[in-house]
């Protein structure tokens, strides 16, 4: 018994001893190390407060600012103001600011972003002095709102929204808290939408300017247009200063959410590249829609090459929340795009230029439609960027629409002039219901042949086929790889020059098969064997049940 | 006069903490980033060996047999913590870096068996040699190893660049697995020169093992 | 849950314990000649490490914190971990012959084991709750038992391999914890920490 009294005895006046010489040297350490770290402290609080020189911890502090106030003292001991952290709730997340203000003369001193999330290049742009130096000696009774007494950042408004009202709120939370109310923040009054249908007045050589950074000053020469172009879509030559070719300006109509979205495409000299886009006048949701306006978007097709697929999902990134409005963009920057490609592949300097003031048209029989007063966008045939002026070229086709089968026919009877498509009633056995026939006649009236624009089962998922059939049914004029889920690079190549070509000029009879009559393509056996026999069928089918239906 | 002698040089050489012996791994692979962070790291070490070797050696006599491994502890992990404490005040940057492993003193292997093995037993001054001896080899082990290691990972030792401007540092050395790899070609190099020196020597050779666990573990018949 | 489960991959694969926190080294280098008696080390270590992560914490928040005497925790930390696994020693053997013999024999080892001291103050020091902390644990535990586990098996195939005489023993097992590591860092960034 005596034993354990003892052993407890002894271990406890060694806990004893042990508790008593580490208070002793807590007590010794703990000030030094609380010193330096109010020293650090004060090293970051002296972004907002510069003059200060010491600072103090307060004790109390509203509970809506999650920290503790601080006083900032200079030399002489005078009380400078009070800083404090707050967190605003910015668009990715939480925004740490840091804030100074002076409470006597209710003044914000300035404030500091210690950290976000936000999106970089766009929100980021809080912690742009421009912004941030909005904030500096401003009355914390202001009412702190976007586009009233803080100027917006573009791209950023939720951001820069968070940043003002936090810091709106904070002051006047702090001011309360040291016993000078001033009332509560205002809320924010809702900034007016300027109304959709006012027409958007779109400075096009400004626009070019955008899209050819660098070039000094633009011209723009309203050009002739595509078959396929509807009436507002416009093509412009872009020059520079010196009368250089820089490429083209299209001005064209795609099919958004809440209506015709107006784009603006510019096209490298080469025909071969899209110098970026810019969408003009739209009837999409604001904040939701009308990010295809905005980058990183827009920035996606910058130095775009035509060749490639532009599938949304593909090599195009989409927009959460705005997939309509993003499929409208991409679909038509592709389509006009390839359009345009096609009827100026004579090369940029064989384009003709409209000439200005003309009053008698160079073919006034094919120009059925009276050319009405130009009137705001969008315009008919005559071009904004000059008094109106009489157009040479085709009539276009009173549908707004861009279909198609006329561009596919044009491309596949190339050097025929423009073309008449139209449906062909019937359904050739094994033609699904979205599988079409055209019959292609030149402006003459001659039957040049027959269009298929069929589907087959590619391997990432539906092909869409364009087939040009002779007029006797017996040969293939040429085929097209037209919407596809392909690999791109791998299964995109069924679609290139190098194997469509080998279809053109075979005999619908004949095997059209890969190995056979057909090269095949490495890395891409599966989209190449699904395109060759969706060809032969589609064409065999289509010939025996179109032959003799035929007329002249 | 020549025992305290040996005591000293014990510690340092023959029976190196780091080289000789494999304890305290943690702290080596965790603290040797830099040569001045090994340094603190030895020189804290040491203190809390000798601080607590004197002490229990002083009262050797006077705690009891029953009680006297969580007396040890309780002396070493205060004086860890007065350590740690020090550290804190004056040097807060190095004690940014080493973190935990201050802490993790009270549990180095070194330490503890010390204690058990020489200072419970010995007179004061043998223990105060024996755990300067030790603590000091511990210590240039770790200079050395976090010489090494800084030399490669930043080019110079101590911050004072070494290798010129056009050295591309080795990154890796300063992260987890540069500590790893450089002990393990430092292991093969003892061994190596172990080797060579048993078979001048004839004596059995044996390649360098972590003592704390292993001795335990064999205890144990693991 | 999700953040449990991501505190859970950050202890156990993004900040791995042994290969990235150089705790329990020992054991690491010491124990894992066979891949049985690693996973009981492993095993038996996970286990003190979720009961000492609870008990250190609860005497931290309701003892130590509250009446300032924090710069305690050290002393008073080495010593419940001490008494710990004693305890659990005891309790084992009581309780579960069975289980006392797949990792009793390990328990006295990892009082020296910097893990466990290593995880009662991380948890004190990231300021974690009572969840949060368990479930650190548990990931650390699992994180280290993965380790040791993966550093046998290879050290098992080694037995057979003809590694030059002075590489072999603690030589290659640390050049293999070395490129452990380096594979263990692809985690990084896993997981916002």
């Amino acid at each position: 018994m005596r034993e354990i009294i003892r052993l407890v005895l002894v271990l406890g006046l060694v806990g004893f001893i042990s508790g008593g010489a580490l208070g002793a040297f807590y007590k010794y350490t703990a000030p030094i190390v609380e010193a330096r770290q109010m020293q650090e402290v004060a090293e970051g609080l002296k972004a907002v407060v510069p003059d200060a020189k010491r600072f103090e911890k307060m004790d109390t502090a509203p509970p809506e600012v999650q920290g503790t106030l601080f006083k900032a003292f200079d030399d002489a001991g005078k009380t400078l103001g009070i800083v404090f952290e707050t967190i605003a709730k910015g668009f990715v997340g939480d925004i740490k600011l840091l804030i100074g203000i002076e409470p006597e003369n209710k003044k914000v001193i300035s404030i500091k972003i210690l950290g976000h999330q936000e999106t970089p290049g766009v929100g980021t742009r809080i912690e742009e002095p421009g912004f941030l130096g909005q904030f500096k000696g401003k009355s914390i009774l202001d009412n702190f709102q976007i586009g009233q007494d803080i100027d917006a950042l573009s791209g950023a408004t939720v951001s820069a929204k968070a940043v003002a009202k936090a810091v709106g709120l904070q002051t006047r939370a702090v001011l309360k808290h040291l016993g000078q109310d001033v009332g509560e923040l205002p809320p924010p009054v809702p900034v007016e939408q300027p109304p959709l249908e006012e027409p958007v007045k779109i400075d096009l050589p400004v626009l070019a300017g955008e899209l050819w950074t660098g070039m000094g000053s633009l011209q723009l020469v309203a050009v002739e247009v595509p078959a396929a172009f509807s009436a507002e879509e416009k093509v412009y030559l872009v020059k520079s200063e010196k009368g250089e070719n820089l490429g083209l300006l299209l001005v064209v109509i795609g099919n958004g959410y809440g209506g015709p979205m107006q784009l603006a495409v510019g096209m490298d000299k080469d025909l071969a590249k899209v110098t970026g886009i810019r969408l003009l006048e739209n009837k999409e949701t604001p904040g939701l829609g009308t990010k295809v306006g905005e980058e990183p978007f827009v920035g996606q097709f910058v130095g775009k090459p035509l060749k490639d697929t532009f599938i949304l999902g593909q090599d195009v990134d989409g927009i959460t929340m705005a997939t309509v409005s993003a499929q409208g963009v991409v679909d038509a920057v592709r389509e006009k795009t390839r359009v345009a490609a096609e009827h100026f592949k004579a090369g940029i300097d064989a384009i003709k230029v409209i000439p200005q003031q003309i009053s008698v048209p160079a073919e006034p029989a094919k120009d059925p439609a009276p050319k009405p007063a130009p009137i705001p966008a969008p315009k008919p045939a005559p071009a904004p960027v000059a008094p109106p002026k009489e157009q040479p070229a085709p009539p276009k086709p009173p549908a707004a629409q861009v279909r198609v089968q006329d561009t596919v026919a044009q491309e596949l009877w190339s050097g025929k002039g423009k073309l008449a498509v139209s449906a062909l009633a019937g359904t050739p056995s094994g033609f699904a219901p979205e599988d079409k026939a055209y019959l292609v006649k030149t402006e003459k009236g001659d039957t040049l042949g027959i269009l298929l624009l069929v589907y087959g089962k590619g391997y990432g998922g539906p092909m869409q086929i364009a087939i040009a059939l002779d007029k006797d049914l017996k040969s293939i004029v040429g085929v097209k790889l037209l919407e596809n889920k392909e690999t791109p690079g791998l299964g995109t190549k069924v679609g290139e020059a190098a194997f469509t070509g080998q279809f053109a000029g075979k005999q619908i009879s004949g095997s059209l098969t890969i190995g056979q009559d057909l090269d095949g393509i490495t890395m891409a056996t599966v989209s190449a064997e699904a395109f060759a026999n969706t060809v032969r069928e589609k064409a065999k089918a289509a010939a025996d049940f179109y032959r003799g239906r035929l007329g002249s | 006069m020549r025992v305290y002698w040996g005591d000293l040089i014990r510690g340092l050489w023959k029976e190196n903490a780091i080289f000789r012996m494999m304890i305290g791994m943690c702290p080596t692979l965790a603290v040797t980033t830099s040569a001045i962070n090994g340094f603190t790291m030895g020189v804290a070490t040491t203190a809390v060996l000798v601080c607590s070797s004197l002490l229990i050696s002083v009262f050797r006599n006077v705690i009891p047999k029953q009680v006297r491994i969580p007396v040890f502890i309780v002396v070493i992990a205060t004086f860890v913590t007065i350590v740690d404490m020090l550290l804190a005040a004056l040097v807060p940057a190095i004690h940014k870096v080493l973190g935990i492993f201050v802490p993790l003193i009270v549990v180095n292997c070194m330490i503890l068996a010390r204690a058990e093995a020489f200072a419970s037993k010995m007179p004061v001054m043998r223990s105060i040699t024996d755990a300067v001896g030790m603590g000091f080899g511990f210590a240039w082990a770790l200079v050395l190893i976090g010489s090494l290691r800084e030399l490669l990972g930043t080019g110079g030792v101590f911050g004072i660049n070494l290798l010129g401007a056009n050295f591309v540092p080795w990154m890796i050395m300063l992260k987890p697995p540069g500590a790893f790899i450089t002990m393990g070609l430092i292991v093969f190099a003892i061994n190596l020169i172990g080797m060579a020196q048993s078979r001048k020597t004839g004596r059995l050779h044996r390649n360098l093992a972590p003592a704390c666990h292993s001795q335990g573990a064999q205890r144990e018949g693991i | 849950m999700q953040e449990f489960l991501l505190l859970m991959v950050g202890s156990a694969l993004v900040n791995n314990f042994v290969l990235v926190r150089f705790l329990g080294i020992c054991p690491f280098l010491g124990v894992t000649r066979q891949v049985d008696t690693a996973v009981g080390m492993g095993a038996a270590t996970t286990f003190v490490m979720i009961i000492s992560a609870v008990v250190t914490w609860s005497i931290y928040k309701y003892v130590l914190d509250p009446n300032n005497l924090a710069f305690l925790q050290i002393v008073v930390f080495i010593l419940v971990i001490a008494v710990l696994v004693q305890f659990v020693e005891m309790v084992l053997k009581k309780l579960s012959p069975a289980l006392y013999r797949a990792f009793g024999i390990f328990l006295p080892l990892i009082t020296t084991n910097c893990a466990i001291m290593g995880i009662a103050l991380l948890v004190v020091s990231k300021d974690y709750s009572l969840g949060n902390a368990v479930v650190f644990s548990i990931g650390a535990g699992l994180g280290f038992t993965l380790a040791l586990a993966i550093m046998a098996g290879i050290r098992e195939e080694l037995e057979f391999a003809d590694i030059p005489p002075s590489l072999k023993g603690t030589s290659v097992a640390l050049l293999i914890a070395g490129l452990m590591s380096l594979a263990f860092m692809g985690f990084s960034g896993l997981v916002a920490m």
